[in-house]
């Protein structure tokens, strides 16, 4: 079979197999909702129907939220990775995640009001992801080797956590809660109201990568290659910067830190789909993403019942080992 | 010679099981020759003859993992591993945690505390101008411990919680002559099980009489408001615990939270639950469960701003629309300071919210979260 045939067939299948996956997600669990209680809580709601209530109020943000996560890291992930030529460049890795997580914290444990509010933990999020990618950047300039530059990023990510532990220390019994319970990591916290908020910010971020899709395979020769072919490093890398940030911002705000997706789904992307076009990489990461991050979440309400396991644990239980073994495959 | 190999091998083997019995031996004289003073406690014994102390403590977690401490005035005995040996009245003791100033206190023992974790967690106020006059020294979390500042304090004894398992730095403060002593109270399914943990501060300060005095009024004062309690059984459904993370944590049907509101004639929604620790559930399950739940005891917040801040979907549970919710966290320190040697107070509080559904006069450490 041809190679673009096979991948059109790959994607076909994942797409055809997706609702079945979101079915499964939406009946699943400790309380069994019906296909009826899952069309009445869209068409025809009642509030007192406790069934109805869990899919409308629980099962379906949870959904958007799984979908969102699993696809904005994945996204998000697979940007890093062709801007910085590195399979081992993720938001997680690099650090992105680690400013996102700091400023989380510099709000929820300093009690600054503004911050306290939805829109103040975004902003403060999506800064704090925005200043790690630039800082990631800058530092690029001077590296040579990814793995220092991966070194970096950890580095850097042990720095946040210093601080953080600095703020948790010094923060009131409350705020310490607050952020304890933030830093688990959850896809349950989002309310339906907010999923609109939600699927903005994700479209903007869709709708941006589209539009860089050439200077993205470009980018892939080199960026000295690129350059001489006319595309402008500057605002690409700015661009791309400016997406991960708002998709990584995004996702940290509303679940907390998920490690690992945003590394190990881009990769299983390019080794599945075997292609270096940005247009097919970017739905197959979408498509991919979201699926991923929704199984993780139907095995954990599967499990629930002998072992509690929070998101982020999942995905890192299953992430580790991954980034092991790129790590041995690049240094084979 | 091979047979003379085997019969020294034989012997010392023998010598072995022979010292084994011994020690078990003198275990069960111990025993015999003296009454545990705790009667209600699961992991505190404590045993009193002319000549000494015996203090026994389990760790919950390894039942075969025995502390033993022997007190008396004056030490004559060589050090042991097994044994530790503690001159009584200690003068000056370094303690870890809220419940055990409040312990202290109640024996009026409190100038013998001269180190505490950290002044954020204190209620009661000789304490805290301790520390603002630099009397008394905050040490800092148990794990992190300052050498320096233990030592500057001239404690003793240490009394700890291992909140997080073993307490690493025992061996080194050993070497600096401060015995480390931990405390179990935490772990204690009844309430009158983890009051008789007053009795081992009674032993280590000289005032064992006053503790068993106290003991003993507590344990009548208690049973008595359990009866009266059980006369007036609650119909109400009461739900307990809050979401932290993605699981709802409620305490099990045999937890000492769950025996309390036994104890109270509270009608517990989980309390045909089994175990000792806390119950994970799916938020979904509690929403489902707690249809007809009317009271919600402990979320963990002052406001139900607070709750929705933390726990956004806690405003689909009936109870929050319709119900009413009462907390400790009014005054967090004054709760967990006082409450174990004041359960009758706790009973009392929650027997005023079961009948009478009050606001805020009557009760001692609750109030109404609004």
């Amino acid at each position: 079979m041809k190679n673009p045939q096979r991948i059109n067939w790959l994607l076909l299948g994942v797409l055809l197999a997706f609702p079945a996956i979101v079915y499964f997600h939406l009946t699943v669990g400790q309380i069994h909702i019906s296909f009826n209680d899952l069309c009445n809580s869209i068409f025809a709601y009642n509030s007192e129907n406790t069934a109805e209530l869990l899919a409308r109020e629980f099962r379906f943000p949870r959904l958007m939220m799984a979908c969102v996560a699993g696809a904005g890291l994945s996204l998000a992930g697979m940007l890093m990775q062709t801007l910085f030529n590195n399979p081992l460049a993720g938001p997680y890795v690099l650090g992105i995640n680690s400013g996102a997580s700091l400023m989380v914290a510099v709000c929820l444990l300093t009690g600054i009001q503004f911050f306290g509010t939805n829109l103040g933990l975004i902003s403060a999020s999506l800064i704090g992801a925005f200043a790690a990618g630039m800082l990631m950047m800058s530092v690029t300039s001077f590296l040579k080797s990814q793995v220092s530059l991966l070194l970096v990023g950890l580095m850097f990510g042990s720095f946040t956590s210093a601080i953080v532990s600095f703020l948790e220390v010094s923060s009131k019994a409350e705020q310490l809660k607050s952020f304890t319970l933030w830093s688990m990591g959850s896809l349950q916290n989002v309310l339906l109201e907010q999923i609109p908020l939600i699927l903005t910010f994700f479209a903007v971020g869709i709708i941006l990568s589209a539009l860089i899709v050439k200077p993205l395979n470009l980018l892939v020769i080199g960026e000295n290659a690129a350059s001489l072919l006319g595309i402008k490093i500057k605002q690409t890398r700015i661009v791309i910067l400016f997406i991960t940030a708002l998709l990584t911002g995004l996702i940290t705000a509303f679940c907390g830190p998920i490690a690992f997706v945003g590394l190990a789904v881009p990769n299983i992307t390019r080794i599945v789909l075997k292609t270096q076009n940005h247009l097919t990489l970017i739905s197959g990461n979408l498509l991919f993403g979201s699926t991923f991050l929704v199984l993780c979440d139907i095995l954990i309400q599967i499990i629930e019942n002998s072992i509690q396991l929070p998101i982020n644990v999942l995905t890192s239980l299953i992430g580790a080992p991954f980034v092991i073994f790129i790590l041995i495959r690049q240094l084979k | 010679m091979p047979f003379n190999k085997i019969s020294i091998v034989l012997i010392l083997f023998l010598s072995f099981l022979n010292a084994c019995s011994l020690n078990l031996k003198k275990d069960e004289e111990l025993d015999k020759t003296s009454v545990n003073s705790c009667k209600h406690s699961r992991w505190l014994k404590i045993y009193e003859n002319e000549e000494k102390i015996t203090i026994k403590i389990t760790n919950p977690d390894n039942p075969k993992q025995v502390f033993v401490f022997e007190g008396s005035p004056k030490i004559n005995q060589k050090k042991t591993n097994s044994i530790k040996y503690l001159v009584l009245p200690i003068e000056k003791m370094a303690v870890l945690s809220s419940t055990h100033i409040g312990m202290l206190a109640k024996l009026k023992a409190i100038n013998t505390i001269s180190a505490i974790s950290n002044v954020k967690f204190v209620f009661n106020p000789k304490i805290q101008r301790g520390v603002k006059n630099g009397q008394i020294i905050s040490l800092g979390d148990e794990g992190q411990i300052s050498i320096d500042k233990l030592l500057k304090s001239k404690a003793k004894a240490m009394v700890y919680s291992a909140f997080s398992g073993d307490f690493s730095q025992e061996k080194k403060f050993e070497k600096l002559g401060i015995t480390s002593i931990p405390n179990f109270d935490w772990r204690e399914t009844t309430p009158l099980g983890k009051a008789d943990w007053l009795l081992l501060f009674g032993y280590l300060t000289g005032k064992q009489k006053e503790a068993k005095e106290e003991i003993k009024k507590l344990n009548a004062i208690y049973l008595k408001s359990v009866l009266s309690a059980q006369k007036n059984k609650s119909t109400d459904i009461f739900l307990l615990g809050n979401q932290m993370g993605d699981y709802w944590y409620a305490p099990a049907g045999e937890s000492y939270q769950a025996l309390l509101l036994e104890d109270a004639g509270i009608n517990y929604l989980y309390a045909d639950t089994k175990g000792t620790g806390s119950l994970a559930l799916p938020m979904e399950q509690v929403i489902k469960d707690s249809k007809k739940a009317t009271i919600w005891l402990n979320p963990g917040f002052k406001t139900k701003k607070e709750i929705i801040t933390s726990n956004p979907k806690a405003a689909f549970l009936s109870v929050f629309q319709k119900g009413k919710i009462y907390c400790y966290s009014a005054n967090m320190n004054k709760f967990w300071e006082n409450s174990t040697v004041q359960p009758h107070l706790l009973l009392n509080d929650l027997q005023v919210i079961k009948s009478t559904k009050a606001a805020n006069d009557n009760l001692h450490f609750y109030r109404l979260v609004e």
